[in-house]
């Protein structure tokens, strides 16, 4: 079987991409800065990001069935879609919850990122409750368990600093598909865009 | 105001007065910004200067025409770095400075390291079609730029005849190529910022672009130097270092800068609060001893035969520079007993902030220069590492406490207007160039950019009026994920106060020049010329030392230059 094609690119141009590639399926641009950097955040890992930029742009989101909370614990019943761990996390570290409980992810690798992103702003570390560390699952390249899924809260740091990388790999299709969806958010040109959008003329020669 | 600036930054760590974020991020404001001793072309100068940094042509492959490659290598920090020249014949109906261009008189890399022969012929076919070439981490920007139809060529020509070029000449245009754009941070596959920054030296903002524009300008000398030769090659004078001196690197600068300034807000903050920090410190400076006055005395008179120089077409713009210069007059018999005060500096921005915002920001730039051992720390402040984040545990009271407190400018516009949406940003699928659009004639304001932030705050107050004052954020988000963005700025510039633009960005009244002017006086532009108020040519680097001269003991004074000024040292100069 031959082997799917992939390229190098910058963290830069994933990042640039999937911002216009997710408000181009429909997502407001608010929450495309935060599954990019969820992107981001794998990539730099060094995890694979074609399948989950295909899954993401290709599926339909999925949206939890509602949200519970008790005293120590959010609970997110059905299938949660990446707005779903989006807004289960605010939930999660809006109060002095202890344990984040998923029955099941539409995106275990995307939502990896989108809960180890959180970290930086809470100043601690995220689990799960079989005792693994978020950022060592990020390290080792492990996504995260797509079902029955337990977060809880460490109260120290334990995140790892890694070099940036030099450049990530996606595959060809990956990358055309953040492009194609980008393709939707530019607007077409016209001869009236062309001659005055920019503001310069035609040419601005001296 | 009193703020305590401790975002992240190092050196800010006193409780100082500065200037209200509510006035400095005033549109106009932001639009009358000159460059300073913290510019990027300034600090970037300093630091080759420290590190004595050489510059060597390591490989020059023009023909007689002056096309061909050359390379220039300077060592910065003890590692090399190349800018790659590959110069073109360009038919004169391919020639524009527009982003929409896909050829140009010379196109640029900067190479990590000395290129080799392979890799020199392999970039030759991607630098040269520029935003569709292929690169990799080893090229650390991507640059163009076109030779100046009114300058290059009589430049040559002079030189081919053993004569300098006519300094009246240089001075109106002030440079013999004109950068159209200057790549960084991962675009096309180059190599990332963060990737970048652990090259000492280029973790300064900008540092990779200025030193390809740096170098760019070098380029341009030996390229005029090369074609004199080979008009005339018994006859032929090299470009004087005094006439090199005088010329920069020009820039077009359209409105691919803007958008910058509101997808890095906590970057644009550190700016300006390293700004706004260099200017307050040296408000507080108690007096000034015989020999400073002298210094300030004589750049004084540098500043005024500087704006007699700037000579533009621009309407509003020539009425400007008439009352800077003006002003600047009026204040010259009175130097000498304000410098001898107490506090003089700060008697001097009291002065110029009452003549208004252009007035004030001249004064700023021009009270900073000569505070070296003040202000020069400041520069390791200008990055910023914290991205805007939600803070879910916020209630929606004191959301709307943050809201009254950091959005009067936009909560007391009257948006029921349909003057206050006339314009809209996007991307133009024509080589994603970014345009502005008028909403009353144009399609596309379905796909704008987020800019409209006085309709989203005024929609999120809308909204957040239907919930509990004791409501989270959280819950608040959960309900309408579409206020994300909005939610997250305004939780952000709470601690980041010169990260919003107080200004509406789609009104019909924007002038999006001035958000160009803030982020090229951070560069370090100067002698603004408008083409029309979404478009400017600047000059870069005009009166910096050239590479041959980074050595010299001048080589941080060239501030508001000024074309054939006598170069006297301003210490022994008398008032």
């Amino acid at each position: 079987m031959k082997a799917p094609k992939s390229m190098e690119i910058s963290v830069n141009q994933l990042v640039s991409e999937s911002k216009k590639a997710i408000c181009g399926k429909g997502y407001d641009f608010g929450l495309a800065l935060d599954i990019s950097k969820a992107f981001e955040m794998l990539a730099i890992h060094d995890f694979d990001i074609t399948s989950p930029v295909i899954d993401f742009l290709r599926q339909d989101e999925m949206t939890h069935d509602r949200i519970l909370t008790s005293a120590d614990e959010v609970h997110v019943k059905g299938v949660s879609g990446a707005l779903s761990v989006i807004g289960a996390m605010d939930i999660f570290l809006s109060r002095d919850f202890k344990k984040l409980t998923f029955d099941r992810l539409q995106h275990a690798h995307i939502s990896l990122g989108l809960i180890a992103m959180r970290q930086s702003s809470y100043f601690g570390s995220f689990a799960l409750s079989s005792g693994e560390m978020i950022s060592d699952l990020l390290m080792a390249k492990t996504a995260l368990p797509s079902a029955a899924l337990e977060v809880v809260k460490i109260s120290h740091r334990t995140a790892k600093q890694i070099s940036w990388p030099a450049r990530i790999h996606i595959g060809d299709e990956g990358y055309e598909l953040l492009k194609a969806f980008a393709h939707k958010t530019y607007v077409p040109s016209s001869q009236a865009s062309r001659a005055s959008g920019a503001g310069a003329g035609l040419t601005d020669n001296d | 105001m009193i703020l305590e600036p401790l975002q992240n930054n190092c050196c800010l760590s006193e409780s100082i007065a500065l200037r209200d974020p509510d006035d400095v991020m005033r549109l106009e404001a932001l639009g009358a910004s000159f460059a300073h001793r913290l510019s990027f072309k300034r600090t970037l100068i300093r630091a080759l200067h420290k590190q004595k940094s050489k510059m060597r042509i390591t490989q020059s492959q023009l023909d007689e025409n002056g096309y061909g490659h050359m390379i220039l290598t300077i060592d910065f920090y003890g590692r090399d770095y190349s800018l790659i020249a590959y110069s073109r014949a360009l038919a004169d109906e391919d020639r524009t400075d527009r982003v929409i261009a896909t050829a140009w008189d010379a196109s640029f890399c900067l190479f990590d390291g000395v290129p080799d022969e392979a890799e020199i012929a392999a970039l030759a076919e991607e630098v040269t079609h520029q935003e569709a070439g292929l690169y990799h981490e080893k090229i650390l920007t991507l640059s163009r730029a076109n030779k100046s139809v009114r300058l290059f060529a009589r430049v040559v020509d002079a030189l081919a005849k053993g004569k300098q070029p006519d300094i009246d000449t240089i001075a109106k245009i002030g440079y013999l190529m004109r950068t159209t754009a200057v790549y960084g941070n991962g675009k096309f596959g180059i190599a990332d910022r963060n990737f970048i920054t652990s090259h000492k030296g280029l973790d300064g903002p900008f540092r990779a672009e200025m030193l390809t524009v740096f170098l760019i300008r070098e380029f341009t000398f030996a390229l005029v130097d090369h074609l004199a030769k080979m008009q005339n090659e018994k006859q032929a004078s090299c470009l004087s270092a005094d006439i090199k001196r005088h010329l920069g690197v020009g820039n077009s600068t359209g409105l691919g800068m803007a958008p910058f300034l509101i997808h890095h807000p906590n970057l644009l903050h550190s700016w300006l609060l390293v700004r706004e920090t260099a200017i307050a410190q040296t408000r507080q400076i108690e007096r000034l001893d015989d020999g400073q006055q002298a210094r300030y005395r004589a750049l004084a008179k540098r500043v005024l035969a500087h704006l007699k120089q700037w000579q533009v077409d621009d309407e509003n713009y020539s009425q400007i520079i008439k009352s800077l210069i003006e002003n600047w007059q009026a204040l010259l018999p009175q130097l000498d007993e304000m410098l001898s005060v107490s506090m003089p500096f700060d008697g001097l921005m009291r002065l110029a902030t009452d003549k208004g915002d252009d007035f004030a920001a001249l004064m700023a730039s021009f009270i900073t220069e000569y505070q070296s051992d003040l202000l020069d720390e400041l520069e390791d402040c200008m990055t910023q590492a914290r991205e805007p984040e939600i803070e879910p545990a916020m209630c929606l009271a004191d959301l709307a406490k943050l809201i009254e407190a950091h959005y009067q400018w936009a909560l007391s516009l009257d948006l029921s207007d349909p003057a206050m949406r006339q314009q809209f940003w996007y991307v133009s699928e024509e080589k994603l160039e970014p345009r502005l659009g008028d909403a009353r004639t144009e399609e596309g304001q379905a796909l704008e950019m987020p800019f409209a932030m006085a309709f989203y705050i005024k929609r999120l107050q809308a909204i957040m009026a239907d919930y509990a004052p004791n409501m989270l954020v959280a819950e608040l988000l959960l309900s309408h994920p579409e206020l994300r963005f909005i939610v997250r700025r305004v939780q952000n510039v709470a601690h980041f106060p010169y990260a919003e633009i107080r200004g509406n960005l789609v009104g019909a009244s924007c002038r999006p020049i001035d958000l160009l002017r803030c982020k090229l006086s951070f560069f370090g532009a100067s002698k603004f010329d408008p083409r029309s108020d979404r478009w400017t040519r600047i000059t870069m680097f005009q009166g910096a030392p050239c590479a041959q001269g980074l050595a010299s003991d001048d080589a941080d004074d060239w501030s508001f230059w000024v074309i054939d000024e006598p170069r006297q040292d301003p210490l022994y100069e008398s008032a």
